[in-house]
């Protein structure tokens, strides 16, 4: 590509890089399958197909140093593909060590609009691990995945783009041409070439073969880049609109290769899918198939008629046909050559639509949903989310202020009013709901980069781990989200460092030499529940104990006279840490207490199990979403404050005989077990009442149970919750501020930090 | 937008950088017998006294916060803030709605009276005298007529430094110390140390 700057808004630069950055992370991905040995060709096709957008997207920036980058580790997965090469550990991390400096170099591209310094280490270790006659052979231009469409081949044809006169950049205009048709999965070949396109060949016209038509949006999107005069769709078949022979001279029009191979089975063809199996690999082998009709993915389904038709980018030799033609059931082999605009003469045979049978059900694989789900999907900022968020957290108030009114007015008012506010009640509860699931994200948006992270500390460790996730695709509010990722990267950190014994050591032990460990989503009615399980060593409580003695967290009596689930919990102190000696990976000072924090200030909980010797596992309740709280509310004296619904256990009578006193601290006695009891009013900065309390709501903290002193319970009810805006250093337990029907804020409580402000005003 | 960025600039200087003959309009109101003026480019709404719940652990001058149209936003008593006796709040009680810094904040004042032009030879720099709370907060005092208007620059309102001096002041006067501040500055470290 040429050094040629463009002026691109700062909006494009943005949109590049967010791209840019998804096709990073789907390439780290698919190298840390491949290095497990998981070569799928999907998943191969995606890598290629990542690396070579990005590398056209920033050729088209005029980001030189990345395409290179980027070219290079094309070239590596070319070789991949050919079958030329494995992914081996050094291999593997040449990748990603390719990755890593691609999206450094990708942040500065961003940040200054300009080609980033190059990244030589990278490219020096990717460029010598090359497979030798590869090296000098043209990068061939990605083909596009098969898309699954059963496609009828009459919808073929060539999409034609004039070049403005003043035209300064075709090559790259070609490019992004072709990028836009790959994208939509419809490009087979162009002319003047891809490697044509590469060494800047271009005339004034450049020509993409289209496996179907295009979407009119599509041609208004090829229109619309600058620097192009005109677009065109001529459909492969439609002889009559003959368009005029291409008079670029660099456009030697070649494309009459390219063609269609037909085969029809026998009649009382008991397999027709097994067959046409059989003719795709043929096919393959030589190299030239694109796509069929009906797709692979049908083919798999066992949807076949008894047609089945492929796409070849180059007519076939014809001992290929004759092997076609010698397979059972077989009945017929045609060769089909898609018709070149302008060739002189009467048309070609028009290649028949291949009857692709009862069962071939159109769009029934899994390629075009996805095809179509791109198209229904659109970027939208976050700050936008956020507004249209605030919009309906408003309206709801309002709405419950309307209710409140209607409720007071007389009877017949009431009635009409009635009917108008239960209609808007539905309405912005849908309304609600629709804009948290626009909020929704799969937590895969954060596991995505664990399997990398996992991958190198246990090499860094020389330690082997089998690193599983499982129910990615469970979803969760975006604040959510952000509240896990930490508390997610610590928990695993100290199962690969901590938790996943040496392999010898596991052999010793009789386990199997690579640890296992498992991370795993799954949903639960409001929540949803993350799990970090390890079959490592275990945690031993009896160390816990000597450990919290010795840091002087307990007196030794007090150790003693925890029991064994109390001893494991003492990991969730503050400033204490397991680990023999700090080491770099997980004794950062960072310990479970900041996990434990950040998933309680997010609504969640936090619980663990260890067997000594099995290993440990780590499970999270989180709330679906931070927007609006299911809360209790109570009253103190004249405040109402929100109590989460997932710490409240139950609502107690409290009075005088309930109430005793242990040092001159008031507890209750709930079943057998002392329950400190807290006084709301105290946190609250209220004058306290003098009475004894008559109410207590229980409350779960950790593991701890408290019980809050409060006036009167108010009842259940969602509520939205807003930020405290505060300009001073928050002192803790306030999770967020509610708009009570009647329009007063109301403080939604973080019962850590209420009781953890208690207790140290106590102290 | 020019106009923006000349207040900006006339605003964030204090009173040296005010130009000497830009006109200016402010809205007045009042504190106890005083007579007040804050740009009016800095005051979003006025609107009378919402329902306000009590935040704990914020300063002592933070009244807690209001609900303005759903959006959440702190009040400050301004009596409070320049260390005037508190006072009954009435029907003229009114709460001025401004932006300082990156906030909005809801600012109790005793009534709000009319929006005024002052230009800027009518404006003076504080005088000296003028001694305590109120002095970071006083940018020029504006002479029409008989009348005195004290113009406010609100930046230095919730500044951090000045909250600090605020505490000390507090702490060395001992009055208010108990009034939840110290608290918070005991927790502050923890909470912010301990979060990696």
């Amino acid at each position: 590509m040429s050094g040629e700057q463009e002026v691109f808004t700062a909006a494009e630069w943005q949109a590049f890089g967010d791209e840019a950055r998804e096709h990073l992370a789907a390439l780290e991905q698919r190298v840390l399958a491949f290095e497990r040995g998981e070569i799928d060709p999907d998943e191969l096709a995606t890598a290629f197909r990542a690396a070579h957008t990005l590398k056209g997207g920033s050729a088209t920036l005029g980001l030189t140093n990345i395409a290179r980058l980027t070219h290079v580790l094309e070239s590596r997965l070319e070789e991949l593909r050919r079958g030329a090469r494995t992914v081996d550990a050094p291999m593997a991390s040449a990748l990603l060590a390719a990755t890593d400096a691609l999206g450094t170099m990708l942040d500065s591209a961003v940040a200054t609009h300009a080609d980033p310094a190059p990244a030589e280490d990278a490219l020096r270790v990717l460029d010598a691990l090359g497979v030798p006659e590869a090296h000098a052979a043209p990068p061939a231009p990605a083909r596009p995945v098969a898309a699954g469409a059963a496609l009828h081949a009459t919808e073929a044809g060539l999409v034609r783009c004039r070049f403005a006169a003043d035209c300064a950049m075709p090559a790259v205009r070609a490019l992004q041409i072709w990028m836009e048709l790959e994208s939509v999965g419809l490009a087979l070949r162009s002319t003047p070439s891809m490697a044509d396109v590469d060494a800047e060949r271009v005339g004034d016209e450049f020509a993409v073969w289209l496996a179907a038509s295009p979407e009119q949006d599509v041609l208004a999107r090829l229109g619309g880049l600058p620097e192009v005069a005109s677009v065109e769709w001529v459909a492969g078949s439609a002889s009559a609109s003959r368009p005029a022979r291409t008079n670029g001279d660099a456009a030697a029009v070649d494309h009459a290769e390219a063609g269609l191979v037909r085969c029809r089975f026998a009649a009382d063809c008991p397999m027709p899918a097994v067959r046409a199996l059989q003719i795709w690999m043929e096919l393959e082998n030589v190299g030239l198939a694109v796509r069929s009709v009906p797709s692979m993915a049908d083919v798999e389904a066992e949807r076949v008629g008894n047609e089945f038709a492929v796409w070849l980018a180059a007519p076939p030799a014809p001992d290929v046909l004759a092997r076609l033609g010698r397979l059972s059931d077989v009945a017929s082999v045609d060769w089909v050559a898609a018709e070149a605009p302008g060739a002189a003469g009467g048309a070609p045979p028009v290649p028949a639509a291949p009857q692709a049978g009862e069962g071939a059900a159109r769009g029934g694989s899994g390629a075009p949903a996805k095809a179509a789900e791109n198209e229904h999907s659109v970027r939208v900022d976050v700050s936008l989310l956020d507004n249209l968020m605030n919009l309906v957290g408003e309206l709801v108030t309002e709405r419950n202020r309307l209710l409140r009114i209607g409720q007071e007015l007389h009877e017949e008012q009431a009635q009409s009013l009635l009917q108008v506010t239960s209609q808007l009640a539905r309405l912005t509860q849908s309304l609600q709901e629709t804009v948290l699931k626009a909020r929704m994200l799969p937590v895969d948006r954060v596991f995505m980069r664990f399997p990398r992270m996992v991958r190198d500390l246990s090499h860094q460790l020389g330690k082997e781990v089998d690193f599983v996730i499982l129910g990615g695709e469970s979803e969760l509010d975006r604040s959510v989200i952000e509240a896990i990722r930490d508390p997610l990267v610590h928990i695993l950190r100290n199962a690969v460092d901590h938790g996943i014994e040496a392999a010898e050591q596991r052999q010793g032990a009789g386990k199997p030499r690579t640890g296992r460990i498992q991370l795993m989503a799954r949903q639960e009615e409001g929540h949803v529940v993350i799990e970090v399980a390890d079959d490592g060593a275990g945690l031993d409580p009896a160390r816990l104990r000597q450990v919290a003695v010795r840091r002087g967290v307990l007196s030794a009596e007090r150790a003693a006279e925890l029991s064994d689930q109390a001893a494991l919990e003492l990991i969730f102190v503050q400033g204490f840490s397991t680990s023999n000696q700090v080491s770099e990976i997980s004794g950062r000072g960072v310990g479970m207490d900041v996990v434990r924090r950040n998933i309680e200030s997010v609504g969640g909980r936090v619980e663990l199990t260890s067997v000594l010797g099995r290993g440990t596992s780590i499970t999270m309740w989180l709330p679906l979403t931070l927007a609006t709280v299911r809360a209790l509310l109570v009253e103190v004296g004249p405040q109402t404050v929100a109590l989460p619904l997932t710490a409240v256990a139950e609502g107690l009578k409290a009075g005088p005989s309930a109430v005793q006193h242990i040092r001159g601290r008031p507890v209750m006695v709930v079943r057998g077990r002392t329950v400190p009891l807290l006084s709301l009013a105290e946190y609250l900065e209220l004058p306290r009442p003098a009475d004894v309390p008559q109410l207590a709501v229980l409350v779960q903290v950790g593991r701890e149970l408290y019980g809050l002193a409060v006036d009167r319970l108010l009842g259940e009810q969602e509520v939205v919750a807003k930020a405290l805006p505060a300009f001073w250093p928050q002192s803790g337990g306030i999770g967020g501020v509610a708009i009570l029907a009647d329009g007063r804020p109301a403080l939604i409580l973080d019962l850590a930090g209420v009781t953890k402000v208690l207790s140290q005003r106590s102290a | 937008m020019g106009a923006a960025v000349m207040r900006t600039e006339q605003w964030g200087d204090g009173p040296e950088g005010a130009r000497e003959n830009a006109d200016e309009q402010v809205v007045a109101f009042r504190l106890a017998a005083e007579s007040y003026g804050v740009n009016i480019g800095q005051v979003r709404e006025i609107v009378t006294l919402p329902p306000i719940t009590h935040v704990p652990g914020a300063p002592h001058f933070v009244e807690g916060v209001i609900n303005l149209r759903g959006q959440v936003i702190p009040v400050v008593d301004l009596r409070q803030r320049f260390g005037m006796p508190p006072a009954e709040r009435g029907s003229e009680t009114r709460v001025m709605v401004a932006e300082v810094g990156e906030f909005i904040i809801g600012l109790i004042v005793d009534g709000v009276s009319e929006v005024l032009t002052v230009s800027g030879e009518q404006v003076e720099p504080p005088s000296p005298a003028i001694v305590g709370p109120k002095s970071l907060f006083i940018r020029g005092v504006a002479r029409l007529g008989d009348r005195l208007l004290v113009l406010l620059g609100l930046e230095h309102l919730l500044g951090s430094d000045e909250l600090a001096s605020t505490e000390k002041a507090m702490a060395d006067g001992g009055a208010e110390a108990a009034h939840g501040v110290p608290a918070e500055r005991q927790l502050a470290p923890a909470v912010g140390g301990g979060a990696r």
